[in-house]
């Protein structure tokens, strides 16, 4: 009864021992797998965040350098406010706005006056649907335009 | 009371059952372990694109940065002089 009362409590014991290596060892596998994810996906993130932090930068700078460029007396800009005083036609304000803005570049702005005549559309419709200005802004200049018509 | 051979072969019987439990349990965890390490495969190299594109677009954002930069400064030294 000895003998068999010692193999029966070995036995248990080994299979306790070895359940448990088991599962510790999945533990730790996983655990270790978790952080290799977690490292990749914090390194990707870090990247995005840098990538977005530099367009926002570029886009600023290329503003600044526009508005640089206008200043130096290449066109001469105009606010909104003073755009009503002016007597001109509407593409015309609408470029002088977003030149003055620093949304388009010079070259930008001979693109979109050279395809007017070739799309068959206004100044606003051509700068959109040439991608140099984006649904915000259009809105935005359709919204400025509209504000001074009334007090024409 | 049973016989000393009747107990013996319960207990072989036993043995086997928790040897059954252990490769079984053996089996699982393998399992799951190769199936996680395979998702981290696949996601580090999917990743690992994707960065290896990111930095690439850093790189060039941040050339043209530095050719905006020169432009700027070169602008505002045309204008104080």
């Amino acid at each position: 009864m000895m003998t068999f009362s010692i193999i029966l409590g070995s036995a248990l014991a080994f299979f306790v021992t070895v359940f448990r290596a088991l599962s510790r060892h999945r533990y730790t596998t996983l655990i270790q797998l978790n952080n290799e994810r977690q490292e990749m996906d914090t390194l990707h993130q870090s990247l995005s965040k840098q990538k977005r932090e530099l367009q926002r930068e570029r886009t600023n700078k290329e503003q600044t350098l526009c508005s640089l460029k206008n200043k130096r007396g290449d066109i001469p800009t105009v606010t909104v406010d003073a755009l009503e005083a002016l007597e001109m036609n509407e593409n015309d304000k609408i470029s002088r706005y977003l030149l003055g803005r620093g949304k388009i570049s010079m070259e930008q702005h001979e693109r979109a006056i050279q395809k007017m005549n070739i799309l068959k559309m206004d100044y606003l419709s051509v700068c959109l649907t040439l991608g140099f200005i984006d649904l915000e802004t259009s809105k935005k200049v359709q919204k400025a335009s509209k504000a001074n018509i009334p007090s024409r | 009371m049973l016989e000393v051979s009747t107990l013996y072969l319960l207990l072989a019987m036993f043995g086997f059952v928790l040897l059954g439990i252990l490769v079984i349990h053996h089996h699982n965890c393998t399992d799951q372990v190769c199936r996680k390490r395979n998702e981290i495969r696949r996601l580090t190299v999917d990743l690992s694109a994707k960065n290896a594109v990111l930095e690439e677009q850093i790189a060039e954002l941040k050339t043209e940065i530095n050719e905006i930069d020169d432009q700027i400064a070169l602008l505002e030294q045309r204008q104080q002089s």
